[in-house]
């Protein structure tokens, strides 16, 4: 089932309901989320924007299942990841959610499509790794190891290792941060295509406003709180995203 | 108030955050401290103690036995060149009615001395008084006779000797320099209840053994420079007329060489286990400081930026090694008091001194000191050498990113099924072959330790095995008074109970090989005997050959001949024959120095008839006591003794000493097989902290984690447990060779049960580290891996 938020009233993939996170506790305790509502729908291409310390940070780590709110509450469809245990989260980072790094996080040790394995290995309908491999255009590079491809490349494995289980949410934080320009937009495209060809519903927190144009939605942090959300009526293509 | 450098607060809070590691180390630095001082301060309390002993007590030099010679001989006998002593006495065997006693026991009469503040082997009274010479009937006993029978003055007993009954009555308990180790001729283990020892008034032991005017026994002191071998031959050449059985030193006396063999054990222990441990210390310094190194690579960068010199640099990680084997000293000198304090009281049940205290010289407090910070130096030397390279800018620079590469076996598509994460374990395993492979020798020599050490278990067993259940499988030995025809065999086998009788005869006698010479007491048996047999060191029952001598090994390599060479025999009792025997064979036993004859043939050559000197019998166990009752009162049996007491002493022996020790070993073992493995899996974790966590957030569960820190180790104990078992059999040979003197060789029983037990420990130990440290997988910070370089 394709999943086109433009014609669809789309239902949310993410519902997020006076999400408080407090790190700390008494005069030093910092305040990362105050209170935030959000609904995000599914298939969307979401672009977090904000300075450092906003919480959109804070926000894609428990949408990930990887840290825990302190109130509120954050559904993921039905299920309200502020209430599930670690063995839970352990399960739906597995089976639902692809991660893409700012430093990649690929392990040195294994082969580009090593790497990949290592994600297909976990879950029943995930793809062949050199298929993953071809979406983000590195098939012919797969069995080099991390430390034989430039930044761009490693980025890409990421992304193929984030798609390759066919997840059904796409978390990316600075995923283009330690690259240059021209990768950084290899690495956008991939994204976007894997958005549009498996409607897979794509997070990606930037410090870089301009890669704003290529989403459906941009939620705007500032101290904690959303700033502003943005439905993009006119989405541009990867490719034409400059910085 | 003390107030450290910033360097050294670093250094101690290094220390704190690595503190299971420090302590795994100092463990195994204290395990090595421990051995040494427990086997090096036993060995200097016991040695030391003999010699005081030997010194204040005027212990003797040579020794010699002889029929009988009249007491002017004495005077000869001090004359001849190298004697500075010589001092004539009787002694005699004797067989003892002991109250309440209903198994045969055996005694050793010996005269006392005319002024025991004077003499030789001097006699040190430890409860109630000298005997009063014109109370024949009074004596000192030994005090492990005495405590076994809970004797004290005033205790009577009756003595047997020369077919006469001695009606005696203790009247003091002592000990004496030449049975500090009390065992009963034949015998291979003490048996303090059934073989005492007392002394006598000399007149009253004269008029039992019919030696009046005479003398059967003399101590010697050689004077200053003497050549012994000289001094022996004098001896030997003017008793030989009085029925001389050769005059031998100390170190053919059996205490002192019983002593001299726990002695060698001791040092063996000192010169081997503690370097195993030290080595394996070494190792985890290296690894640990080279890890430790690699995560401040930045700090070491800044500090070198602000002018800290190379060598100050380096120096503050080698006060790191030496401050953790400073821990490891300390407890190691404390555990090695403790353990070294637990081993003298064992020797105090076997070892009669008058005082052995432990004492534990400076010497081996700062030997164990300076090897112990040795090994830790050693291990971080090798560490720093990269510090002191490392210019400011470099280090402070992000490492080179490990390169990795595909191994042959996995070009051969061998490891498909093997997985990412085996990939994972496999390249990491590889991408550092040095740590690898220290830990797989860590591992492998704490394996080795434990198999070398448990085997003498095995070796005991097998000594048991054969002794007990194949060489003697006799249940009652008998000797005479003196040779006996062969027609004794009629009346043995009418006592009550006697299934089987076998006679046997021996003859105390020099081998003499060119320049090589041994005194040897030649043990004559039936070639077709069934209750004693000549069992090798791989079980083999040997037959005695018709004519020739059967030597141990031991014995043919100290006079350096083979099968088929021939060797001098000069009796030494009897009608003091010569002749040139063959050697027969050679066979490798436990008995250190021994050697055999066909009966026949061996009275043969002492020109007697059939005649027989002790008797081997198999019996009805329910007539035991109906035949010691009968043995009593036969004139001419000497000694009657009992298989099974011989066996369960054995026994007993073994289970209390050996027991003990295994229990220390299986433990330090296990501290190095725990110390080398949860460094390794520390360090593991520590460098791979990055990559599990990012595994964590791809959606692997704990368990799968932590699967790839226990896989590494589990491979890699598995590489090392054949290398472990190789240094293990190689480690049991040369202890074996070691710990064998010329009383008795061991066998060599390694048995898989024994490596597998081996194996197990050390296999556990090492699980169970490294799973302490998988539960650190818990804690991994699944938010900051996503946004941190690694």
């Amino acid at each position: 089932m394709s999943m086109n938020p433009s014609s669809a009233p789309p239902r949310p993939a993410f519902s997020v309901r006076g999400l408080t996170k407090v790190y700390g506790a008494g005069h030093g305790a910092v305040h990362a989320l105050r209170g935030i509502n959000l609904d995000l729908p599914e298939g969307e291409f979401v672009v977090l924007l904000g300075p450092s310390g906003s919480g959109k940070s804070t926000l894609l780590n428990i949408m990930g299942g990887l840290d825990r709110a302190t109130a509120g509450s954050l559904f993921f469809r039905e299920k309200d990841l502020t209430t599930s245990s670690d063995r839970d989260l352990t399960a739906y980072r597995r089976s639902h959610v692809g991660f893409v790094f700012q430093f990649y996080n690929l392990i040195p040790s294994l082969t580009a499509r090593e790497n990949v394995s290592l994600v297909t290995e976990l879950v029943d309908r995930a793809m062949p790794p050199h298929e993953a491999l071809a979406l983000v255009g590195l098939a012919d590079r797969m069995g080099h190891f991390p430390a034989e491809l430039s930044g761009g490349e490693q980025q890409r494995v990421a992304v193929a290792r984030a798609v390759a289980k066919r997840p059904d949410v796409l978390l990316c934080d600075e995923p283009t941060g330690a690259l240059d320009s021209v990768t950084g937009i290899k690495v956008l495209e991939a994204l976007s295509d894997v958005n549009r060809k498996l409607g897979t519903t794509t997070v990606v927190i930037t410090h870089n406003a301009s890669i704003s144009v290529m989403a459906h939605r941009v939620v705007r942090f500032a101290d904690g709180r959303i700033a502003s959300v943005e439905v993009n009526s006119d989405r541009r293509p990867a490719s034409e995203v400059h910085w | 108030m003390i107030t450290l450098s910033a360097l050294d607060t670093k250094l101690m809070r290094d220390m704190w955050r690595r503190r299971g590691q420090v302590l795994a180390i100092a463990l195994v630095i204290t395990s090595a401290v421990a051995t040494l001082i427990m086997a090096l301060g036993a060995l200097e309390s016991l040695s030391s103690a003999r010699a005081a002993y030997y010194e204040r007590y005027r212990f003797a030099d040579a020794f010699v036995s002889l029929k009988r010679a009249p007491d002017m001989i004495a005077a000869r006998l001090r004359a001849l060149p190298g004697i500075a002593r010589a001092e004539v006495r009787v002694t005699t065997y004797a067989t003892l009615d002991i109250p309440r006693m209903r198994d045969p026991v055996r005694g050793f009469a010996i005269s006392l001395p005319a002024d025991n503040a004077a003499a030789l082997n001097a006699i040190v009274l430890r409860a109630g008084r000298f005997p009063d010479p014109a109370r024949p009937g009074e004596v000192l006993v030994h005090e492990a006779f005495a405590n076994a029978h809970g004797f004290s003055p005033g205790t009577t007993f009756a003595a047997n000797m020369n077919g006469r009954r001695l009606a005696l009555t203790v009247v003091g308990v002592a000990l004496s320099p030449e049975f500090i180790y009390v065992i009963a001729p034949g015998e291979i283990v003490p048996d303090d209840a059934r073989y005492g020892v007392f002394w006598m008034d000399r007149k009253a032991l004269a008029a039992a053994t019919d030696t009046e005017g005479a003398f059967n026994d003399v101590l010697f002191t050689l004077s200053a420079g003497a050549n012994e071998r000289d001094a022996l031959a004098a001896i030997d050449a003017l008793l030989e007329p009085y029925g001389g059985t050769g005059a031998f030193g100390r170190s053919q006396h059996m205490s002192h060489s019983f002593l001299d063999s726990e002695f060698g054990q001791l040092s063996t222990m000192a010169g081997v286990i503690p370097e195993i441990f030290l080595l394996v210390a070494s190792f985890l310094v290296y690894s640990v400081i080279a890890r430790q190194i690699e995560t401040q690579r930045e700090e070491i960068g800044i500090l070198k930026a602000f002018g800290y010199s190379d060598s100050a640099v380096a120096w503050h990680f080698i006060k790191m090694a030496l401050a953790t084997a400073l821990i490891g000293l300390l407890l190691g000198w404390a555990s090695g008091y403790w353990l070294a304090g637990l081993i003298t009281d064992l020797y105090r049940q076997y070892f009669r001194f008058p005082n052995l205290v432990l004492e534990i010289s400076p010497d081996v407090l700062a030997l164990s000191a300076l090897v112990a910070m040795i090994a830790a130096a050693a291990g971080a030397v090798v560490a720093v050498v990269r510090v002191m390279k490392l210019s400011p800018a470099v280090a402070m620079a992000p490492p080179v990113p490990a390169i990795y590469g595909v191994g042959p076996l996995e070009r051969l598509g061998l490891l498909r099924s093997i997985g990412s994460t085996g990939f994972m374990i496999l390249r990491h395993i590889t991408r550092f072959p040095l740590r690898s492979s220290m830990t797989v020798t860590g591992i492998a020599l704490s394996l080795g330790l434990l198999i070398s050490t448990t085997q003498f278990f095995d070796s005991v067993k097998v000594m048991i095995d054969t002794f007990f259940f194949r060489a003697q499988r006799q249940d009652v030995s008998i000797t005479f008074t003196e040779l006996r025809s062969d027609a004794v065999r009629i009346d043995l086998a009418r006592l009550p109970g006697v299934i089987s009788v076998e006679l046997r005869r021996g003859m105390t006698a020099r081998l003499t090989n060119a320049t090589r010479s041994e005194r040897i007491y030649i043990q004559g048996i039936d070639r077709n005997a069934r209750l004693s047999q000549q069992v090798d060191i791989d079980g083999r029952a040997i037959t005695l050959p018709r004519d020739g001598l059967v030597l141990s090994r031991r014995l043919a390599d100290k006079l350096a001949v083979k099968a088929g060479d021939t060797v001098d025999l000069r009796q030494l009792e009897g009608r003091r024959r010569t002749a040139r025997v063959p050697v027969a064979f050679v066979i490798d036993e436990y008995v250190g120095l021994a050697a055999y004859m066909d009966r026949k043939a061996l009275n043969r050559l002492a020109g007697d008839g059939p005649v027989a000197a002790s008797a081997a019998m198999k019996i009805d166990p329910a007539r035991e006591r109906e035949l010691f009752h009968a043995v009593r009162d036969i004139p001419g049996i000497f000694t009657i003794s009992l298989q099974r007491h011989a066996y369960l002493k054995f026994r007993e022996l073994v289970d209390q000493n050996i027991m003990t020790m295994v229990w220390f070993y299986c433990g330090f073992a296990a501290i190095i097989a725990f110390g080398v493995a949860y460094n390794a899996s520390r360090i593991t974790l520590s460098e791979r902290s990055h990559e599990l966590a990012t595994l964590r957030v791809l959606g692997y569960h704990r368990t799968e984690v932590a699967r790839i820190l226990v896989g590494e180790l589990v491979l890699l104990t598995l590489l090392a447990t054949p290398l472990g078992v190789l240094a293990g059999y190689g480690l049991s040979l040369y202890m074996i060779e070691r710990f064998t003197t010329d009383l008795f060789q061991m066998p060599f029983g390694l048995t898989a049960a024994t490596i597998g037990q081996a194996i197990l420990v050390v296999g556990g130990a090492a699980l169970v580290s490294c799973l302490m440290v998988a539960r650190n997988v818990a804690d991994l910070d699944l938010v900051r891996v996503l946004k941190t370089r690694e």
